[in-house]
């Protein structure tokens, strides 16, 4: 899942400005394969254990004292993508963050990144339950 | 996929290997506590065994159980009977011996767990 320009991002409760693209990957942590007598082809295969990696991309224009969420953490990211017609989705994701970076960053000549830092935050997403998908979206009427 | 069966029946769904070996001796050790060891028994195995080994597949948890608990009952009983591999080998009047399952059971688009059956022609 990849989303540019999210809106109304919303990290630990706060709200998080300047985020640029927010991606959501699944990887499997437990990959299941199976092959069978009679030839080299994989008959089965099933992902028991997934990863949820969330990385949230800022532009950083002035002076931060301190993150907006700390490697450890246990956090909400929510934010709103907005489709092509008046309705959005929320998405709300149950995480903790894995690792905060920062890049210097170059000016684009469309002066849509000008120049400043840019943040990376990475996050896994948890559930509270092995069952329940730590990412839930849920309809709304706008942003 | 080729189904494996034992006496008849496709006691094995899932993917399922098997090797035709060798074996001397065997010991069966129908229990699981160590108290109950002295009961064990020892089998006299000879010639050649088979032992099985795959991932058996169902689509719930409570499903995977009977099943295993099926396939443990053949093994504390000593059944004989045939094995079919499913493609085309067989091997008739062999005694399913011993179920070892390999943790852990995974629970993902369907409940699978990962298992060895040893069996053996008895004298």
């Amino acid at each position: 899942m990849v989303v540019l320009d999210p809106q109304q991002v919303e990290l630990s409760g706060a709200a998080l400005s300047g985020v640029r693209s927010i991606t959501i990957g699944r990887t499997p942590e437990r990959l299941l394969e199976e092959w069978q007598d009679g030839g080299p082809f994989c008959i089965f295969a099933d992902v028991a254990r997934l990863r949820v990696t969330v990385k949230v991309v800022r532009w950083v224009g002035a002076s931060e004292l301190g993150a907006a969420v700390e490697p450890g953490e246990v956090s909400t990211l929510r934010f709103s993508v907005t489709g092509d017609g008046t309705a959005s989705q929320r998405v709300q994701v149950q995480c903790v963050c894995s690792s905060v970076t920062h890049e210097a960053g170059i000016a684009e000549s469309s002066g849509r990144m000008p120049s400043g830092v840019v943040q990376k935050i990475e996050l896994r997403g948890v559930s509270f339950q092995p069952d329940d998908d730590p990412v839930v979206f849920s309809n709304t009427t706008g942003v | 996929m080729s189904v494996a069966r034992f006496g008849g029946v496709a006691q094995f769904p899932g993917p399922a290997r098997f090797v035709d070996g060798w074996m001397g001796r065997g010991f069966n050790f129908p229990y699981s506590t160590i108290d109950q060891l002295p009961s064990f028994q020892a089998l006299d195995v000879l010639g050649r065994g088979v032992v099985q080994s795959g991932r058996l597949v169902l689509s719930s948890p409570i499903l995977l159980e009977a099943r295993l608990g099926v396939i443990r009952g053949l093994a504390e009983s000593l059944t004989t009977a045939e094995l079919e591999s499913g493609d085309g080998r067989s091997w008739d009047g062999i005694t399913m011996l011993r179920l070892r399952l390999e943790p852990p059971v995974d629970l993902g688009r369907v409940c699978s767990v990962a298992y060895t059956i040893d069996y053996a022609y008895l004298t």
